[in-house]
């Protein structure tokens, strides 16, 4: 090989040892398969709050793994998973819900009383509450989207104040003044609704 | 509990009706065997993005076949995976285009018509058609006398109003001599 070749292939490409390789790769395999079977469940139920569509919400979950895949060499900077991991899956949910205009599972007040829990109601309870549900969440459609958005992250017990800033990159006074807002809002418009009747 | 959690803060407003709504949503269970559907997908995923390049990796291997079957003896590859690739291939495609619209713009420029034509100038028609052929049109007259030019086309000196004040007379213009020439 003469100098000018040598030169190229080291500038193109950067040597590293077969074993070294392997050996990372293994080891970030394991974490990422760690991060599956730990977070798969929570980042599916934040799918199921916003597309409430169980095929959707799983697809969702998978296209952010899918993302965490791609960039897994960064996983050893990362310093909380969940958050960053919500924030992944978030982004991916509101993508599809920009993207394809589907109606939410739960609108059809049918699947919604499939998915309640049924223990101690009668047929009649259940159809009423599954109304009452489905009308509660054509309210949460038509608040502005910062303060939908705060609202349905703040319905995630495990998640606080501080960590949904950090998912949706705000502060956090802003979460709870947006979160104020939203909760007027949803009162105005449930009361509204129900002078009305 | 965390206490900057949402649910037990004070200083939150407290939570409308509906809001058990949303926390109904949220405490649903995922379906059983997610994890392992997610685990079979994405190894799925993984090796089929290993197999098949996207377009853009598609792209690039032909530019690797097309340059080592020139200059193979340099070995030089592009790899998708470099940093320096797509910067590179996004400027070759804005040179392309921008040379490509500064072409059509010039090629444009280079055709352009006047904003008015000229008309050409009046030439008589070769073969007689609808010219005069410089012929000065005089109209059919008997030949009858003509009335001759005066000799002095001077005009009339105004006269002066007369110094007693009296209006004078309006002056009646020279008639001009006529002397019988015969029209040829």
């Amino acid at each position: 090989m003469c100098a000018s070749q040598a030169i190229v292939a080291g500038w193109m490409e950067i040597p590293t040892s077969a074993v070294d390789e392997s050996s990372r790769r293994r080891a970030e395999d394991g974490a990422f398969a760690g991060l599956v079977e730990q977070y798969s469940a929570t980042l599916y139920r934040v799918a199921y709050s916003v597309l409430r569509n169980a095929a959707d919400a799983e697809d969702a979950v998978q296209e952010a793994f899918l993302r965490v895949l791609r960039h897994r060499q960064t996983l050893s900077e990362i310093r909380d998973h969940r958050v960053w991991l919500v924030r992944i899956v978030w982004n991916v949910v509101l993508d599809r819900k920009r993207r394809q205009k589907t109606r939410p599972e739960t609108d059809d007040v049918d699947e919604l009383a499939r998915v309640l829990p049924a223990a101690g109601l009668t047929a009649e309870q259940r159809a009423a509450a599954a109304q009452y549900h489905a009308h509660v969440l054509a309210c949460v459609e038509q608040l502005p989207a910062k303060e939908r958005q705060v609202l349905q992250l703040s319905a995630f017990e495990e998640l606080t104040s501080v960590e949904i800033a950090e998912v949706l990159g705000i502060s956090e006074s802003s979460v709870r003044s947006r979160l104020f807002r939203a909760r007027n809002l949803m009162a105005g418009l449930l009361g509204h609704t129900r002078s009305l009747r | 509990m965390n206490p900057q959690n949402l649910h037990s803060s004070t200083s939150v407003p407290r939570s409308y009706a509906g809001e058990e709504t949303l926390r109904f949503l949220a405490r649903l269970p995922a379906p059983d065997g997610l994890a392992d559907r997610l685990h079979a997908a994405l190894r799925e995923g993984e090796l089929s993005a290993g197999e098949e390049p996207g377009r853009f990796g598609r792209f690039v291997a032909r530019l690797n076949f097309q340059i080592e079957s020139r200059i193979g003896a340099l070995r030089l590859k592009f790899d998708p995976e470099k940093p320096w690739v797509r910067p590179l291939a996004a400027a070759a495609i804005v040179l392309v285009v921008v040379g490509g619209g500064w072409g059509v713009y010039a090629a444009g420029r280079m055709g352009q018509r006047p904003a008015a034509a000229a008309m050409p100038a009046h030439m008589p028609a070769a073969s007689g058609g609808f010219s005069s052929a410089g012929a000065v049109r005089t109209p059919v007259t008997l030949s009858s006398p003509a009335a001759a030019q005066p000799e002095s086309a001077q005009p009339n000196p105004v006269k002066k109003p007369a110094a007693n004040g009296k209006p004078s007379a309006p002056a009646v213009p020279a008639k001009p001599s006529l002397s019988l020439v015969p029209v040829q």
